[in-house]
């Protein structure tokens, strides 16, 4: 019978590994070979689901925050990711510092300046570009895409898999979050469709932030060191981060991740707090106030605002867009929030995921954003046509303005690649976890195998030009773990009530 | 357990805890549907059966020397059978004037016809037959007719769904009598799935045990008892088990404290009333735990 068992588990881990890497090599291939082609396929299903089904992303991403606040002040709240005498196994600055590194540390980087200033300069067509109007709404709208919301949607994921994982005791697999609903069924085929399908998101996720990170990096070194970012720089950069993230992955989780991403929220937090002070300290903090206070207030009007009649284009193109990446990449922040956050309550966990990580989203954007936006609109720096031309150097066109910019930059490229490496790191490792049935612990060749693979296949990409469309695909698997998500949720009640209903009557008798 | 297979499943016992029935008619039923519903309440040992009709305060389109006729062609059916009739007209709102009725009366239960409504006209008109089940305290039979079963009704299955803690202590008395049986009973549980393997295999293990106990507890007043276990929803799944096994009757226990959705969308007793094609007996007063 353990051996049966033994061999069916076997089957399915190489399964999910083989089918996840032909369906991934087969679609790099076809990036490769002819990337136009591909690139005309992803934008057909990519538009075709943005363009359909972009109100159900907004609804669901509503779903997943009211589900989240209605979990945690709920009396499930007090029930362990763990057994109910387990501690939690990374200290609160250790899990913050994760979580952010994970979930957000890059693209925060990248869009800390410029995602205010795009939607100063092209806000949607109900406002005037470059008006007082637009400046609030970049800010409020900044807020909105990196706040409660995709934290809702990695939370759902990642309370859902730890709780089926640390405290039923099952792998840490999506597909066993199904167990309530579909009982055997998920070591069938629809399990590993599922897992399959998180493969797929993620490997395209991080192959593409990858790519577009390299991109940044060499920019900003471009503009110290005075060189042109081509390719060669590009796949230097890469290199460079494979083996550092190699070498972060080799070392696990305890000790790689952790002490990158701890390293990583001390710099960011230097660097924010010398931009607060050296800055123009009192605007970035009207800004923080003001936005803060329209956010609030705006809050559930934006989740549900589609805008249908004006700015619709705005809409799909930024926040639904925002909305399916967060849900494509819910797979791997899910799983990898999920294995750190053992031992926490799902009170704490989630209230701890919500908040901590938007607050200092939003000072993070209300002091490069705010500073920006000084320099805008008070001295008339063109930061926002800089941004308009290359999206990636908005953070460096802002330090031009201010003392010890050039170690700024360095400070920032520096930000950037380890965010890259804990990315890259946290993505090998829940690759590695999700294709060796959940192992916790999974072994160093296959973390070799997705480390090189997802490597490369960025190079190839930046050099075939296939980048964007991988990151439509990526997207596109987003509506499918929609869906996914939705039922997931449906299997946590059901999991949380019956354990509240039998399992601790049980366990009190 | 009764090792005669031959015996007659008709009850003839005096102290049955089903003695005394009341009937609610809209006087348009079908007088063999009486008949047929007549027939199945010999089965439970009814001597006496209380016809009722309410007019609602507003209906003014049949006269009442009419309705008195009716009743009185209905309560001769019944007389035939062997019951003992009596009959009344009450006017008001319908629901609560069978239910008051009943308990003045000290009725055993009451048997009503199901008129299956569309959801349209459910929804505009409402269900006095669901409003009979919500608000009862007493036992409701509620009579499924079929037309092609009308000359041969029977009752040899019948199928107990249970959930073990809420509705047992109240639906055991009557299962454990055996003047309220039938050849065959299948012992339903219908539950959650457990959150994981492990648990699921501890369920099953509780459910078993549970299902042995109760049918150990019943031996005595079936020939036969089979045990089911099932995951899904109840209602949906009573129902489908129900119509799999072909069973004459279903054996429901009613829980009063009614969680929010239910009380929005009707109990899971209201929703197996609706959907089953068999006759349903609806035991209630049990409380949640």
């Amino acid at each position: 019978m353990n051996m049966q068992l033994f061999s069916a588990g076997l089957w399915k881990q190489q399964t999910v590994f083989i089918i996840s890497l032909v369906i991934v090599l087969s679609l790099v291939g076809l990036g490769v070979v002819n990337p136009a082609l591909l690139e005309r396929y992803s934008s057909l299903i990519h538009e075709y689901i943005i363009e359909t089904f972009g109100w159900g992303y907004m609804i669901s991403a509503l779903a997943f925050l009211v589900f989240n606040i209605w979990f945690a002040l709920s009396k499930y709240g007090n029930i362990r990711l763990g057994k109910d005498s387990e501690k939690p196994q990374y200290s609160y600055f250790g899990w913050f510092s994760m979580l952010f590194a994970a979930g957000m540390g890059i693209g925060l980087i990248f869009w800390g300046v410029a995602e205010p200033m795009s939607h100063y300069l092209n806000p949607p067509e109900y406002l005037a570009g470059q008006s007082d109007g637009a400046a609030k709404f970049a800010m409020k709208y900044s807020f909105f895409h990196w706040g409660v919301h995709p934290w809702a949607v990695y939370i759902t994921m990642s309370l859902a898999i730890a709780y089926f994982s640390f405290r039923r005791g099952m792998p840490p697999l999506i597909s066993s979050c199904f167990y309530p609903l579909i009982g055997e069924r998920i070591y069938g085929v629809f399990g590993y469709c599922i897992d399959i399908l998180a493969v797929f998101a993620t490997v395209f996720g991080i192959v593409t932030s990858l790519g577009l990170g390299a991109m940044q990096i060499t920019t900003g070194l471009g503009e110290v060191f005075h060189f042109r970012p081509d390719f060669q720089a590009q796949v230097t950069v890469i290199a460079v981060v494979t083996v550092l993230f190699m070498i972060s992955s080799m070392t696990g989780l305890d000790k790689g991740i952790q002490i990158l991403s701890k390293t990583n929220i001390l710099l960011a937090v230097t660097l924010l707090g010398f931009m607060l002070l050296v800055g123009p300290t009192a605007y970035i903090l009207n800004v923080f106030t003001n936005t803060v206070a329209d956010y609030l207030s705006g809050l559930f009007n934006m989740s549900l605002s589609t805008n249908p009649f004006q700015g619709y284009a705005w809409t799909q193109s930024w926040t639904i867009f925002y909305w399916a990446w967060w849900i494509a990449w819910s797979p791997f922040v899910g799983l990898f929030v999920a294995s750190i956050s053992r031992g926490r309550t799902i009170r704490e966990f989630i209230l701890g995921a919500l908040l901590v990580p938007t607050l200092l989203t939003f000072l993070w954007f209300s002091v490069f954003g705010g500073a920006a936006f000084f320099l805008e609109i008070q001295e008339g720096a063109h930061i926002a046509k800089a941004v308009s031309e290359n999206i990636s150097v908005g953070m460096f066109r802002l330090y031009a303005h201010y003392p010890f910019s050039t170690l700024l930059t360095l400070i920032t490229i520096l930000l950037l690649a380890v965010f890259f490496v804990t990315s890259a790191d946290s993505a090998t490792y829940v690759l590695s976890m999700m294709t060796s049935q959940g192992n916790l612990y999974p072994s160093p060749a296959k973390k070799i195998v997705w480390g090189l693979m997802v490597s490369a296949t960025a190079v190839i990409l930046l050099y075939s030009g296939g980048l964007e469309a991988l990151q439509k695909m990526a997207i596109a698997a987003a509506l499918p773990f929609t869906v996914i998500m939705l039922f997931l949720c449906r299997s946590l009640v059901k999991g949380l009530r019956y354990e509240f209903k039998y399992l601790r009557d049980s366990s009190q008798e | 357990m009764h090792n005669d297979s031959t015996r007659s499943w008709q009850n003839t016992s005096e102290d049955s805890m089903l003695t005394h029935v009341v009937i609610p008619l809209s006087l348009k039923e079908y007088e063999q549907k009486l008949i047929s519903m007549g027939r199945l309440l010999k089965y439970f040992g009814t001597k006496k059966a209380s016809l009722i009709h309410v007019r609602s305060s507003n209906k003014k389109d049949t006269e009442p020397q009419d309705l008195t006729e009716r009743i009185r062609s209905y309560a001769s059916h019944l007389r035939g059978l062997g019951f003992e009739v009596d009959m009344y007209f009450k006017q008001g709102h319908i629901a609560s004037q069978i239910l008051s009725m009943a308990m003045e009366l000290e009725a055993d239960f009451i048997s009503m016809f199901w008129e299956s409504k569309r959801f349209l006209r459910k929804a505009l008109l409402g269900n006095i037959d669901a409003d009979v089940i919500r608000m009862s305290d007493l036992p409701v039979f509620v009579y499924k007719h079929s037309f092609f079963l009308a000359k041969e009704q029977k009752m040899s299955q019948a199928m107990y769904a249970t959930n073990f803690r809420i509705t047992d202590s109240h639906v055991m008395p009557y299962l454990t009598n055996p003047d309220f049986s039938t050849q065959v009973l299948y012992i339903l549980h219908v539950g959650d799935r457990a959150p994981d393997p492990q648990a699921e295999a501890l369920r099953k293990q509780q459910v078993q045990q549970n299902l042995g106990r109760l049918k150990a507890e019943c031996e005595q007043a079936f020939y036969r008892i089979e045990t089911l276990d099932v995951v899904g929803h109840p209602g949906n799944k009573v129902v489908h088990m129900a119509k799999r096994y072909g069973v004459d009757l279903l054996i429901i226990g009613k829980c009063d404290e009614q969680s929010s959705f239910e009380q929005i969308m009707g109990s899971t007793a209201q929703l197996i009333a609706d959907k089953a094609n068999c006759s349903i007996f609806i035991v209630p007063g049990a409380q949640r735990q």
